[in-house]
């Protein structure tokens, strides 16, 4: 069997501090391209992106100034992956923390809770893993 | 980002210039804050200008709608363009709140 042949294949490397995820947004933008999808899907891909950047900077990291968070982007002509990797414990896990409904949300104020759901709709995989001392976010989503 | 406030008859408009994310979400919960604080509680959300939001940016308008409500007022949205009304529907924000065409449209529901 042929080895998978990645078209391309990048990596950036933030502070773990919110202003950063402009940057990172605009990083999977200029990745995003030339991919041949629409406006809306590749908004919501952006988004995906930026809300497992966003939680590996607060719950990974824990808002640690000093720890940086790592984003790698793969693409090849059937899917695009992407890892988010933070210097994190493994003590809270994200994965257990299920989105509440909307209306929930609204009746407690809540600001948070939407993010993982908002993952979930956009890409078609979505786990969270320890790998080597780190915490990583593994996002998958089928090119058609 | 940037929030303008200016007050118009019958409500409060809000013009989002920019990117609503993690980082910037606070400056806008504050304003929605301050305007509650206020008794500018008819309020119009001016997306014309909003170039993305993220889950951190719905959550400032999720926390303050039970409080809007419990005023009597109005939160509503317009100028939603198609990237960021797909962020509402797949939340299911956009049948909590109102989103309307554009400022004209508004007008009405706050009387």
């Amino acid at each position: 069997m042929m080895p998978k042949r990645f078209l391309s294949k990048t990596k950036l490397t933030v502070p773990s501090v919110k202003k950063h995820l402009t940057e990172v947004r605009k990083f999977v933008r200029q990745q995003l391209e030339d991919i041949n999808l629409g406006n809306v899907d590749k908004s919501q891909i952006v988004l995906a992106i930026d809300e497992a950047c966003a939680n590996a900077m607060v719950h990974g990291n824990q808002g640690n100034k000093s720890k940086s968070i790592d984003i790698e982007m793969s693409v090849d002509t059937e899917h695009l992956e992407i890892k988010i990797s933070d210097d994190g414990s493994n003590d809270f896990d994200i994965a257990k923390h299920l989105s509440k409904d909307i209306e929930e949300l609204v009746k407690n104020k809540e600001k948070g809770g939407m993010g993982l759901k908002l993952m979930h709709s956009v890409m078609d995989e979505v786990r969270f893993i320890r790998e080597k001392s780190k915490n990583v976010c593994y996002l998958r989503k089928v090119l058609q | 980002m940037q929030v303008k406030k200016n007050q118009n008859e019958g409500y409060t408009k809000f013009s989002i210039i920019g990117e609503l994310d993690a980082s910037s979400s606070i400056q806008m919960d504050d304003a929605l804050k301050q305007a509650l604080e206020d008794g500018d509680v008819q309020m119009l959300i001016d997306c014309s200008g909003l170039e993305y939001i993220s889950s951190a940016g719905l959550g400032v308008f999720v926390s303050n709608i039970e409080d809007i409500k419990s005023k009597n007022g109005s939160l509503v949205f317009c100028d939603v363009n198609e990237e960021i009304l797909s962020v509402f529907q797949v939340l299911g924000l956009d049948k909590i709140v109102t989103i309307v065409k554009e400022e004209n449209d508004a007008k009405a529901l706050f009387v």
